[in-house]
């Protein structure tokens, strides 16, 4: 018999019993819907999370840091590593980090912040809410500014953290109002040194700085120690004296030591500082670049030079055996970029082989897929229940049909229709009502998706307009509707193998 | 076990009649349909000898089915029901064999297996070389396509189809393309002379009608042989015996064999050869001259 024909008999069936096949088709088109639906809103929970990933940092980097920072034996990052890098397979680039940590202050407020001396490049690609990147080099460390900096911002005069009591950020203009860092560089009291340095003890590394060190190098070399602390404070000073005087939490309010609540202490040198611009502030997204500050690396170097004396432990770089500082800057990290997100394993391994500690996005990502694929079998798994009483109800469909149809089908058997094709014929037509029913139920998926994502961001207030909450990506549209179909053809087949098996006497019968 | 003497009664005339073997013979007795006969009684119980003579009368002719000792027995509860209880026959090729019995006495049981529908207690049934009893329902469909023509009491065609399309069913399932069974099924309309009812469903259809839609859609495989069963139980009297002429007209002119079964001996008497079935034995086997009927 040819297909066809078989497929011509099928229709012909359901055409016949239009209600009983409408009705077993909605129930097709619910199943459908209920497993589609809830896929995409794992898939568009995921996506969104990627989204997240993307953009802090994309699929093709390595984010490589050092063991620890005790000294010996570790790999810093320094220059020459760069080089070793960069001289890999796939590398395209190696961008170097700096991590520092500095007390400011901002009029009667102060904080804690994380200043990270990255790329001029990679400041070109911070959003920025207002003000400007700061350019590399100048004189006064400029930087951008994290939405959510002040946010660590406290009250020096009570000690009072606006944002952990009121959940608001504290009135400060860092763009407009004049800052001041704090540097701790008493090189005699190194226990001090790590209050100042607090949180930030990440990763640091070797030999670098090849031409910046000779500068350093020779600077230190020129001045004695006293001498280039003093320098940089009275360089301060001079600069500044209004500031100072206008402001009135000068340096003497906290030389008293009345209050406790300050970083700032006595031995602390105070610097200008300068925030060009603010990070854009999003609701839907808390990055970490809303926490950090940002800056020109090769201004941050330049500033920590001139600010430290090579004795001197800088806050957030390693130190050896002893605890002495290395003569060269190191990097906190250094983000190395591949090729391609397919080479990544590759050029991951080489940089761990080395003994670097070093990780990709893309590993944390399979994670983080690995987990979504629970969510996803979970959800799925409840849309499944649907679909399954679909099925049942296709199956007590399709017995219906051969018990109402065991003369038709006696008949055919006793005209010479082959078993084979019988079977064929009940299967195609519980296909039918499968693949039927899986077309529906992807366009009520597809209507239902649409009514989800125009109102996620209504209620959900976290939802911001572009986060698609239900995504329904072609391969689960075609997935769906195979799936329907199989489905169909596996509740069919026991009523179809018992329709093979009817006897072909009941044509014989007379009622 | 059963009266055979009983089973004689149902023809009295028969009865009196005195055996005649070979014998041609003009029966003046009009009521009774079997004007020429070639009358074998069974008196003894074994069939055996039975076959043996008329096999010998006409012995030229090529065997198309051929039945041994056939058994179908079916337990009831605890009894067992004897339906067909040691029958043999042969019938010829272009031959029209009608079954005859009363209801219950086992012919339907014996077209069934002739047409492979059931399987026999015990016994052989050859078809054209073919030992039916030997084959599984997968066979047995695939015999019945490719040798078998039937035709059924309730006309069973199939009520989504218009007449052309039920003629051609059998031909779908031999696979071949649409148009051309559809242009088949047409010709065979034709002939059974349904040709301006060709787009009629059944249900638009009187009963003679959609027994001759049957008996095209029996025809339209060009079958070795074909089953009747029952032909015209759903007719009227007028319309079944233009059925039986029409059935008696394909056999001539198609030279097909035909076995009909029957509880009507008016309508067997245009067979060429009545088989009699009394409680699942054969008691009389009556051959005729065909060519007497052909002017019919």
């Amino acid at each position: 018999m040819k297909i066809s024909d078989i497929l011509g008999m099928s229709l012909t069936n359901l055409w016949r019993r239009k209600t009983r096949t409408v009705l077993t088709v909605l129930g097709v088109i619910i199943g459908t819907a209920s497993i589609v639906v809830m896929l995409s809103l794992g898939i568009g929970l995921k996506q969104a999370m990627l989204a997240q990933v993307g953009t802090a940092g994309g699929l093709t980097e390595i984010i490589v840091s050092s063991d620890g920072d005790t000294g010996a034996g570790e790999l810093l990052l320094g220059d020459s590593t760069m080089d070793t890098f960069l001289e890999l397979d796939h590398v395209e680039k190696v961008e170097p980090q700096i991590w520092y940590n500095m007390p400011v202050q901002a009029g009667k407020y102060e904080g804690e912040v994380s200043i990270l001396g990255v790329s001029q490049e990679y400041l070109n690609e911070i959003e920025l809410g207002e003000g400007t990147v700061p350019k590399s080099g100048g004189g006064v460390l400029s930087m951008i500014a994290g939405s959510q900096v002040v946010s660590n911002f406290m009250d020096s005069t009570t000690g009072e953290y606006f944002f952990m009591d009121d959940q608001e950020l504290p009135d400060i203009d860092l763009i407009n109002m004049p800052l001041v860092g704090g540097i701790e560089v008493d090189s005699s009291g190194r226990d001090d040194n790590s209050d100042t340095a607090s949180n930030d003890s990440e990763d640091y590394v070797d030999p670098a700085f090849s031409d910046d060190s000779d500068d350093f190098d020779s600077t230190d070399d020129a001045e004695e120690t006293d001498d280039s602390l003093d320098d940089n404070t009275n360089d301060f000073d001079n600069s500044f004296d209004t500031l100072d005087g206008d402001s009135g939490f000068g340096n003497s309010d906290f030389l008293d030591g009345e209050e406790s609540y300050s970083y700032f202490t006595s031995t602390m040198k105070r610097v200008q500082i300068k925030v060009t611009g603010i990070t854009v502030e999003d609701e839907g997204s808390y990055s970490d670049v809303a926490y950090n500050c940002y800056t020109d690396l090769e201004s941050l170097k330049a500033f920590l030079k001139q600010n430290y004396s090579v004795n001197d432990v800088i806050p957030g770089q390693p130190t050896d055996r002893d605890g002495k500082p290395y003569r060269d800057l190191k990097y906190t990290q250094l983000t190395v970029k591949v090729d391609d997100s397919s080479n990544v394993e590759e050029v991951l391994q080489e940089i761990q082989n080395m003994g670097y500690r070093a990780e990709a996005n893309k590993e944390w990502l399979e994670e983080i897929e690995k987990e979504f694929m629970i969510i996803e079998a979970v959800l799925g798994g409840i849309g499944a229940v649907a679909m399954l009483v679909a099925a049942i109800s296709i199956a007590n469909t399709m017995t219906m049909s051969t018990y109402e149809r065991t003369k038709e089908i006696g008949v055919m058997k006793v005209l010479g229709c082959s078993l084979g094709n019988i079977r064929s014929m009940f299967l195609a037509e519980a296909a039918f009502i499968g693949f039927l029913g899986g077309i529906a139920g992807l366009l009520l998926s597809g209507s239902l998706s649409f009514v989800l994502n125009k109102a996620a961001p209504v209620i959900m207030t976290d939802f911001s307009e572009s986060t698609k909450i239900s995504q329904i990506p072609l391969w689960l549209s075609g997935l769906a509707i195979v799936f329907a179909t199989l489905i169909g053809m596996i509740a069919g087949f026991f009523p179809a193998q018992r329709a093979t098996k009817l006897s072909p006497l009941a044509a014989i019968r007379n009622e | 076990m059963r009266d055979t003497d009983s089973m004689i009664v149902i023809n009295p005339d028969e009865m009196m009649q005195d055996l005649q073997s070979e014998g041609r013979m003009v029966s003046e007795d009009t009521k009774e349909n079997l004007e020429q006969e070639q009358q074998i009684t069974a008196g003894e119980k074994e069939s055996g000898p039975l076959v043996k003579r008329s096999a010998g009368a006409e012995d030229k002719r090529n065997v198309v089915i051929e039945v041994n000792n056939l058994y179908k027995i079916y337990r009831v509860g605890s009894t067992k029901v004897r339906a067909l209880n040691g029958v043999s026959f042969k019938v010829y090729e272009g031959e029209f064999c009608a079954i005859v019995g009363t209801s219950g006495s086992g012919k339907s049981t014996l077209l069934n297996m002739l047409a492979g529908l059931e399987k026999p207690t015990k016994g052989q049934v050859i078809i054209d070389g073919h030992h039916i009893e030997k084959m599984n329902e997968n066979k047995l469909v695939r015999f019945r396509r490719e040798k078998v023509g039937f035709i059924f009491q309730s006309f069973n065609l199939l009520g989504t189809m218009n007449a052309v399309e039920n003629v051609a069913l059998p031909l779908s399932f031999r696979g071949m393309p649409k148009d051309k069974r559809l242009k088949k099924a047409m010709k065979m309309l034709k002939l059974v002379g349904l040709k301006e009812h060709a787009k009629h469903k059944p249900n638009q259809m009187s009963g003679g009608q959609q027994q001759r839609v049957g008996m095209a859609r029996a025809l339209v495989v060009d079958p070795k042989i074909m089953f009747a069963d029952e032909p015209t139980g759903n007719l009227d009297s007028k319309t079944s015996k233009d059925m039986m002429s029409l059935m008696r007209k394909v056999v001539n002119e198609h030279k097909k064999t035909l076995v009909m079964v029957t509880h009507d001996d008016s309508l067997a008497a245009i067979a060429d050869r009545v088989i009699r079935i009394v409680d699942g034995k054969i008691v009389k086997i009556e051959n005729r001259n065909t060519e007497t009927w052909e002017d019919d």
